[in-house]
């Protein structure tokens, strides 16, 4: 049965028709056209359709479209400011902590998270932070410094803020 | 996936009312860490899925001195592991709700929904037994509260019937000098089932070391988590000597029924239920010393 629902993402408002085992995943991707969240493993393993539900990351292949209605959900099209990218962004192409990519915005969404939970983290607490998210090709070394890398510049400017 | 109506009941009784209206046709969901993979490989096809996160009874976490720790039963893993009452209070408690899937599956599953899928690896049924859990239930006939190792049956199987369900988790407060701890077998630090789970809850008598209560419970070696009897009663009254683990260790793993799997042999988890359940005990009496 379709019903209309209004998913808040990204801070912006989504009018979309779903049904009852309509994914949040599929609903990004295919109702709101948002397709930086990947399809990886569909059973909450690799973490690459991992998606902000109200600040905690979450696989959003796990999750029913129709019970995050009235909750705030961040993919990574909104991490950037505008045409800024995000730091976790910036850190993961300076340090090539990707190659193929379809890990990417699960790591970073993850990352994102990480960081603002540790900001100053050890590489085994960066390893332990993303183990929900599996990435075939770099065998993790570049992530771990992107992140490492990303805690360091987001440190940096919270200290110049004060 | 087959084309279900979601349904999002406010109370424990209007989701009650739709489980008495839609019996076998309808599931219960909290995380749907479980649910949905069931329902996306076909494996379930429910008409209707009945989501009982915006239940506030389902949803309650609290802990007080007098009544112990409260879980309702759509309360996620995270918040178990980010508890500061858990991790003082039922370190082991803490240490299974850690264990469980990634950081991302911790904050969409929970520990009720873990107990009711009663997969023999689960991992928050162990601890419960081993720290003497409550459980709530509801249905047309009213609540009831049962000591959670009456409520798994068997491989994936419960008391509820197709119109009951799980409200809520009870763990009763700890005494002076007791504490808890859990440990999961695996071969990969995180996202795997464990080979072996050991829980064991130890409460000291004041001042001598003797053990007052102690509490084993196995996982994933039995259709069910399991107590360790005899090994409890070897420990109670006793000073926790190496010999005394020793034996305690040795008569765990006579209790333990394990199956052989690709993961590992019945004699190889025999053996990790052994070294296990000493370590949990010994690590639980050292919580409890201090």
């Amino acid at each position: 049965m379709r019903t209309l629902i209004e998913l808040n993402v990204n801070n912006e408002s989504y009018p979309i028709d779903v049904e009852g085992r309509t994914r949040l995943l599929d609903a990004l991707r295919d109702k709101c056209l948002l397709t930086g969240a990947k399809e990886g493993c569909s059973t909450g393993d690799c973490g690459a359709c991992t998606v902000h539900l109200d600040g905690q990351p979450v696989t959003s292949c796990l999750v029913l479209a129709a019970s995050t209605v009235g909750h705030k959900i961040v993919t990574i099209e909104g991490v950037a400011d505008g045409e800024e990218l995000h730091p976790v962004q910036k850190a993961f192409m300076e340090c090539g902590g990707l190659q193929c990519g379809i890990c990417t915005p699960g790591m970073i969404m993850t990352s994102i998270a990480f960081l603002k939970e540790n900001p100053s983290p050890t590489r085994d607490e960066i390893r332990d932070g993303l183990q929900g998210n599996i990435c075939r090709c770099t065998g993790y070394d570049k992530i771990v410094d992107a992140v490492q890398a990303a805690a360091l510049e987001l440190d940096g400017k919270a200290g110049s803020k004060k | 996936m087959r084309e279900f109506e979601y349904h999002t009941p406010g109370t424990i009784d209007e989701a009650v009312a739709l489980l008495q209206q839609y019996e076998a046709n309808a599931r219960l969901m909290a995380g749907g860490t479980d649910l949905v993979i069931m329902m996306t490989d076909k494996v379930v096809s429910p008409e209707h899925v009945v989501d009982i996160k915006g239940i506030p009874e389902a949803a309650h976490f609290g802990w007080d001195a007098e009544s112990g720790l409260t879980i309702g039963a759509a309360v996620p893993f995270r918040r178990l592991e980010t508890s500061p009452e858990v991790r003082r209070f039922y370190p082991g408690m803490y240490e299974a709700a850690s264990e469980v899937g990634s950081w991302q599956i911790r904050n969409l599953g929970t520990a009720g929904g873990n107990l009711c899928t009663a997969s023999p690896a689960g991992e928050i049924g162990p601890i419960l037994y081993a720290l003497d859990a409550q459980v709530e239930i509801a249905g047309p006939r009213g609540r009831q509260r049962l000591p959670v190792q009456q409520f798994i049956t068997g491989v994936r199987r419960t008391v509820l019937e197709p119109d009951e369900m799980l409200v809520s988790i009870h763990v009763p407060p700890p005494g002076q000098r007791t504490s808890s701890h859990y440990i999961k077998l695996k071969e990969r630090q995180k996202m795997d089932i464990a080979f072996v789970g050991v829980a064991a809850s130890i409460e000291l008598e004041a001042g001598d070391g003797v053990v007052r209560e102690a509490r084993i419970a196995l996982g994933a070696v039995a259709p069910t988590p399991i107590r360790a009897p005899k090994a409890e009663a070897t420990l109670r009254g006793q000073r926790l000597t190496d010999a005394l683990l020793a034996e305690a260790g040795r008569e765990a793993a006579e209790t333990a029924r394990p199956i052989v799997d690709v993961r590992a042999s019945a004699e190889y988890r025999k053996e990790m239920v052994d070294v296990l359940t000493r370590r949990a005990l010994r690590q639980a009496a050292t919580l409890a010393a201090r």
